[in-house]
């Protein structure tokens, strides 16, 4: 999605280096990957790097560095590109079930202000640290995302439910799944990934279901499902607004 | 980071935790944490993980230990300074981001979820 704006920005002194956040590590990305086919650099993120290094919560968000190796915009919200936005990112089954139909009501009333963010990064671009949108030092520091001792604690769990997750212990990595969730409750990642290891819809789509199955809904292992807690949330909440 | 052995590996705690042992202690940016000399003579990761308040949590089962992040000035980031991150490609080929010094990035976070 972001190739057009790599294409245009580039010869400018821009590089996009797309960062694929899951626990399956190369073989979750591969499909989304090979089909975009870009010619920037694409990163497989198994444990979550971006999240404590960067503090990245939710997707798709993206960290600004300079030059210099500074970062200019701690982790946003980064919508895509507006003349992406025609038509749905993914084909959809003739007979969607019900939850599917749900998640992508609510998916609707997302909001995200793709114009601004372009505008901005265009600015930066061309403008350096002279752009009104590269913040200064502290300011990075102060927008980034709060983490207390517990947010830290919980991402310790985190990437050992991950690692559990891939030494093929799924019911160890759930419990420790859960202890993020608690620690950190604000991280739609840390919720989404956990979620979309459980078995979903009987769809290719099956790892967007996140939630319980309508056969055995006893069985989901979570306190919350994206279509509840964006409910209960506010899908207007979902993604922090915009600010310069 | 996720370690199946406690010995100290220093290249790896620097690329995985942004945080460098020096004489003054564990550092990042301007901030630098001291370290007991035992503690940074034993080699052992998880005591100087826990010395510089770093979480640790472990699954006896599998002998894995994960270490969490620093929560030094409640914020994500400490320093302005980009963390060298390093991450595979599809193809498993590991990439540093700080091999694109030199121009501007965007770091763009996605998931096929």
């Amino acid at each position: 999605m972001w190739q057009a704006v790599r294409e245009e920005l580039h010869p400018k002194g821009l590089e996009i280096v797309s960062v694929g956040l899951d626990t399956l590590g190369a073989e979750g990305c591969r499909p989304f990957i090979e089909a975009a086919d870009p010619s920037h650099p694409s990163l497989i993120d198994a444990h979550h790097v971006l999240a404590r290094a960067f503090g990245v919560i939710n997707i798709p968000s993206s960290v600004w560095i300079d030059e210099n190796g500074m970062i200019v915009r701690p982790a946003e919200a980064a919508p895509a590109p507006p003349t992406d936005r025609e038509g749905p990112a993914m084909e959809l089954p003739d007979e969607l079930p019900q939850r599917f139909a749900e998640m992508f009501g609510e998916a609707m009333k997302i909001q995200s202000n793709p114009e601004a963010y372009h505008a901005a990064l265009r600015d930066w671009v061309e403008k350096g640290a002279e752009s009104e949108f590269a913040l200064p030092p502290e300011e990075v520091i102060a927008r980034s995302r709060p983490r207390s001792a517990d947010m830290a604690l919980g991402h310790a769990h985190f990437e050992l439910a991950t690692a559990l997750e891939q030494a093929g212990d799924h019911a160890a990595a759930v419990e420790h799944f859960r202890q993020a969730h608690a620690l950190v409750p604000d991280s739609w990642t840390f919720r989404r990934q956990a979620w979309s290891l459980e078995p979903g819809g009987d769809s290719p789509m099956a790892r967007f279901w996140q939630g319980p199955s309508d056969e055995n809904p006893e069985v989901w292992p979570y306190e919350g499902d994206w279509l509840s807690d964006v409910k209960k949330e506010g899908a207007e909440n979902y993604s922090e607004p915009w600010r310069p | 980071m996720i370690l199946n052995d406690r010995t100290f590996d220093p290249a790896r705690f620097e690329t995985e935790t942004g945080w460098t042992l020096k004489p003054e202690g564990a550092c990042k940016g301007d901030l630098c944490i001291p370290i007991a000399d035992e503690i940074r003579q034993s080699g052992d990761t998880v005591a100087i993980a826990e010395a510089m308040g770093l979480p640790v949590v472990t699954s006896e089962a599998h002998g894995l230990v994960s270490i969490g992040p620093e929560s030094v000035g409640n914020r994500a980031l400490t320093t302005a300074v980009a963390p060298d991150v390093v991450l595979p490609d599809l193809d498993g080929k590991p990439f540093h981001l700080s091999s694109l010094r030199g121009q501007k990035i965007v770091v763009f976070a996605w998931a096929p979820y």
